[in-house]
């Protein structure tokens, strides 16, 4: 399939700005903790691949598509060590999955699906061997995203601006049934904020059976139950400013000069809802990208008597500032961007965040780039000490 | 006689096509200036020589454009990559080595803001873009320009060489 991809977004994401913003004392997203799984992370990855569990947090590789076993490395939270890993064999039954790039995956207690290009695999759990029992073929435009609904049923998820010539739809949902091994519900969403799939971007959240999704360049996120039916909605005029802009940017594109033209002008003109997390089914986090800045704003909505409030707004530096000082206070850095999986815990305002490499805390009086930070990184490269790294976050309304 | 009236033709014809590619794209740079310490795969500093780059034909891009990475990565015509790093950060490195596959010894590496600081006045942010030698100057070409000269990253790279070298 050929998509127009914008890798650097990806890239620029998850190394190149690697985003992560400092939270003060006083920031209602504070860090509770960062430690080292000892997981060891494929440098050259532009993508993690993780997905929660029962307090487990399950890493797979998203580059081991070179014929060898599949590994899925497994660290329990809660008990804070890592867990026996799953192996998946490289053997006739699962060739087909090994062979091929794995987009997104998720595990329940017997099963692990994993969604590619071409097929959804179904893998059966048996002694920490998984092996591909089913595979059901996965739309033109192929669904990319996975993510828990209830016990059997999964939201499979696909929203990106493909060429139309590869595929019909743009935005669609679908429910898996992984007890019947079907898929159901496919629903054709909205799609006009398609342009901006180009860039970083993660505008679904689920929390058990409650789906969040917004979009862009208007204020508007929507809540949906399990049988997708609008339940819920928040509205803002906060990006009314946007209008003023939307004549200058096209709405249709298809060549590379329009992709550039769009990131050019969003970089310079726009701000937009980047990401959101459900924190739990009554607390939303918002992240929103600022014109010609490094700065993210994070806006802390919740829920109190039937209606969702904006509790808090805050500015936050999206990276170290170059010659400020930096100690254990103040240095609790969060990779929100790319590289970053948030995922609710379940308990009520805790989430975590999961980046690679895994980096302890900078201690400097005056933060130089090259020094501070990409020199530790790059001997952690050199070392092939290059591990994922899990922060817990609380939020604090 | 005929097949020398018609060479004249088709040189005259090019010319007419170059110097009408030369007036809208090219811009003269002083190359040593602009682009010279770069760095290995190993974040390493190399100066680029003549020695080490295929005859001053030298794509920059960042990642913003995977299509044009490949169009000049696919053909059978070598040219030196030079990607842009925002850092000088191994893990770009991996990722960029790994997304394209890269094994040439004619690929290195740069940082944006050295770009920034060099060629401001070419490109304010960095995009893709072409540096080629034409008689004894440097010219370059902007993401733009590139782009319309290529047809979009869809002609065939020999007959954008010819393109070039024809002005020698």
């Amino acid at each position: 399939m050929q998509k127009l991809k914008i890798n650097n977004t990806i890239l620029v994401a998850a190394i190149v700005l690697l985003p992560l913003f400092s939270v003060c004392q006083n920031s209602f997203v504070k860090e509770i903790s960062n430690f080292n799984t000892g997981i060891p992370a494929d440098p050259s990855a532009s993508k993690i691949l993780s997905f929660l569990f029962k307090n487990t947090i399950y890493f797979l590789d998203p580059n081991k598509y070179d014929k060898k076993d599949l590994v899925i490395n497994a660290y329990d939270i809660i008990a804070n060590k890592k867990r026996e890993s799953i192996f998946i064999e490289n053997n006739k039954l699962n060739r087909s999955l090994l062979n091929v790039r794995i987009f997104s995956f998720a595990i329940t207690d017997t099963k692990v699906i994993a969604l590619t290009d071409s097929y959804i695999f179904i893998l059966k759990i048996e002694k920490n061997k998984a092996t591909v029992v089913n595979s059901i073929k996965n739309e033109k435009a192929a669904y990319s995203k996975i993510r828990p609904l209830n016990e059997n049923e999964f939201l499979l998820y696909v929203y990106y601006n493909f060429h139309p010539l590869d595929a019909p739809v743009r935005h669609v949902w679908a429910k898996l049934n992984i007890e019947k091994q079907t898929i159901e519900n496919r629903t054709i969403q909205d799609d006009k904020n398609a342009i901006y799939t180009h860039l970083v971007n993660d505008w679904l959240s689920t929390y058990k059976g409650l789906i969040a999704h917004s979009n862009t360049i208007d204020y508007q996120i929507y809540f949906y139950n399990d049988k997708f039916e609008k339940i819920d909605s928040i509205n803002s005029d906060k990006l009314e400013t946007n209008k003023a802009h939307l004549n200058s940017i096209p709405d249709n594109i298809s060549s590379k000069d329009e992709i550039m033209e769009v990131i050019q002008k969003d970089d310079s003109l726009l701000k937009r809802i980047q990401k959101i997390f459900l924190v739990d089914s009554t607390t939303l986090l918002v992240m929103l990208k600022v014109p010609k800045s490094r700065n993210a704003e994070f806006d802390l909505w919740q829920k109190k008597s039937g209606a969702w409030v904006l509790k808090k707004t805050e500015s936050i530096n999206t990276f170290y500032q170059d010659k400020q000082a930096y100690n254990s206070s103040n240095n609790k850095i969060n990779p929100f961007y790319g590289s970053m999986y948030g995922t609710p815990t379940g308990s009520s305002n805790m989430f975590y965040i999961i980046y690679t490499p895994f980096m302890e805390d900078i201690t400097t009086d005056s933060f130089n780039l090259n020094k501070d930070y990409n020199q530790k990184i790059n001997d952690m490269v050199r070392d092939n000490k290059v591990f994922y790294g899990i922060k817990k976050i609380k939020i604090i309304p | 006689m005929g097949l020398k009236r018609l060479k004249s033709f088709l040189k005259f014809s090019l010319l007419l096509s170059l110097s009408f590619l030369k007036l809208n794209a090219q811009i003269e740079v002083n190359f040593d200036s602009t682009i010279k310490v770069i760095y290995d795969y190993d974040l390493k500093k190399t100066v680029l020589t003549e020695k080490n780059s295929k005859d001053h034909i030298i794509f920059i891009s960042n990642t913003n454009c995977t299509g044009c990475v490949k169009y000049f990565m696919k053909s059978k015509e070598k040219f030196t990559f030079i990607f842009l790093l925002s850092s000088e950060s191994l893990l770009e490195v991996n990722k960029i080595t790994k997304m394209y596959a890269l094994k040439s010894n004619t690929v290195y590496f740069t940082t944006s803001e050295f770009i920034r600081k060099n060629i401001k006045e070419l490109c304010q942010s960095p995009t893709p873009c072409l540096f080629y030698r034409c008689i004894d100057s440097f010219y370059f070409l902007n993401y733009n320009e590139l782009s319309r000269v290529t047809l979009e990253f869809s002609l065939n790279t020999r007959k954008l060489i010819k393109q070039i070298d024809c002005l020698k």
